[in-house]
């Protein structure tokens, strides 16, 4: 044994292996060193934080964080997080390069984080976004951890969650929203009328035959520089068309005039033309009496949302996603110009 | 001719909620039960106009009305009672004494 150890051959190899072997300390104690440098006057708990993350999934939200604007790109985002989510993956909801939002897309994304069915236990952080103004706007929504359902007043946004049609919730909401609109508490029966609409709408069609077991939430988001105040209100149900109230509608829609489309579906309902003429049996009196809402000036820019349909009815434009969102999503605004009663 | 008298606000809430009680408070099937149609009743037996103020309120859901109203109606399975009994002061809202007398005559249709 000893003479093997003396061999030229075995030398040359142990001396070859010591080489490499300080290289590769050397290269990691450069790289230990940048690294500490690096951390040089971080503080620890934010170290201990940078540590966290690198363990989630980091996903980029779109630049225009909008649900209204930008539809399909929000949806595509939270099937990634799904995607993620699925795979057991921890996911960091990264906001930082965001540079437009609406509140649409926070309540859709509350709606969404929210619901332990979806998140199914796995870890969700999230970023706030660089801006500052749009960071305020997340912070306040509570989306990421701090409690966004509480009676304090907010500058920008007001969330409000729950599974039935609470009055009291809409009066509330109303009341705030007049105060900043037309400078006084008001009443507005047309936006009562569709939030009331909305929430009784979610407890019994949303999920077939579970009554009140699907979640509402609404956000209110006064736009200072428009002097707007804007309604969104989402479920994830099953959505308009494939609610239990169309069971019967829809089969007649087809047979009598040919129509499956559902942008052609939700213009029928909203119209109420041909339910009228043919007594097809569709029931709900919800959504005609929204869009009356629109009609009669109680808010504008009314826009809806639900499975592969995306309808801007003060624009008469009714757009098929090509993703779809399952559930149900209503917006509309509030302006000085818009009916009110003292 | 006298007439009997139901403000929603004062009588019954200024917060209505939907059609039934499963789907939140002050529902219109319950407004239909205790307020509405003894008061409907004791209309028809005295033969009196029954004036439902709706103002003062938050505001009425569709189903609400739908479910008072043409609660009311599928009652007595009658649109006509209904119509010549009751009376409608809105002024809150001007498009609703509309819907309501709609809700009334399509009642049936269900």
């Amino acid at each position: 044994m000893k003479k093997l150890y003396s061999t030229r051959e075995f030398k040359a190899r142990n001396a070859k292996r010591a080489k490499d072997r300080l290289k590769r300390q050397l290269l990691s104690k450069e790289k230990a060193k940048a690294k500490r440098r690096a951390l040089n006057g971080v503080p620890v708990t934010e170290r201990r934080e940078r540590r966290l993350i690198n363990q989630y999934e980091s996903l980029r939200a779109p630049s225009n964080f909008s649900f209204v604007e930008n539809t399909v790109s929000v949806l595509s985002y939270l099937e990634d997080i799904q995607m993620c989510i699925n795979r057991r993956k921890p996911v960091l909801i990264n906001l930082k390069e965001i540079t437009n939002l609406t509140n649409d897309a926070i309540v859709l994304l509350l709606a969404f984080l929210k619901n332990p069915m979806i998140t199914k236990g796995v870890p969700i952080k999230g970023n706030y976004p660089r801006d500052n103004e749009l960071r305020k706007i997340f912070q306040e929504s509570g989306v990421f951890g701090t409690n966004g359902i509480d009676n304090e007043p907010k500058n920008y946004i007001l969330t409000r969650r729950n599974k039935k049609a609470e009055g009291g919730i809409a009066n509330e909401m109303i009341k705030r929203a007049t105060k900043i609109i037309f400078g006084q508490e008001a009443r507005c029966p047309g936006v009562y009328r569709a939030l009331m609409e909305s929430m009784a709408n979610t407890c019994y069609h949303a999920k077939p035959q579970q009554i009140g077991h699907e979640t509402w939430w609404l956000t209110v988001y006064h736009d200072k520089a428009a002097n707007k105040v804007s309604f969104a209100f989402i479920d994830l149900g099953v959505g308009i068309f494939k609610s239990s109230k169309m069971s019967g509608f829809r089969e007649k829609l087809t047979s009598f005039f040919g129509i499956t489309d559902n942008r052609d579906v939700l213009k029928e309902i909203i119209s109420g033309r041909k339910m009228s003429s043919t007594q097809i049996p569709y029931r709900g009196k919800g959504l005609p009496n929204i869009y009356k809402g629109l009609e009669r000036n109680y808010y504008s820019n009314l826009k809806i949302i639900s499975n592969d349909v995306k309808a801007d009815l003060s624009a008469d434009k009714y757009e098929k996603l090509s993703k779809e969102f399952r559930g149900t999503f209503l917006y509309w605004e509030l302006n000085n110009t818009n009916r009110w009663t003292s | 001719m006298d007439k009997l008298i139901i403000k929603v606000a004062d009588d019954y809430t200024t917060i209505p909620g939907v059609r039934e009680e499963i789907e939140g408070d002050f529902p219109g099937e319950e407004f239909l039960e205790k307020i509405l149609l003894p008061k409907f009743r004791q209309a028809l037996a005295e033969s009196k106009k029954l004036l439902i103020d709706l103002d003062g309120t938050a505001g009425y859901a569709t189903s609400f009305l739908e479910a008072a109203f043409g609660g009311l109606t599928r009652e007595y399975n009658d649109p006509k009672i209904v119509l010549n009994t009751l009376e409608f002061k809105s002024d809150d809202d001007p498009f609703l004494e509309d819907d309501i007398v709609e809700y009334i005559k399509e009642a049936n249709d269900k």
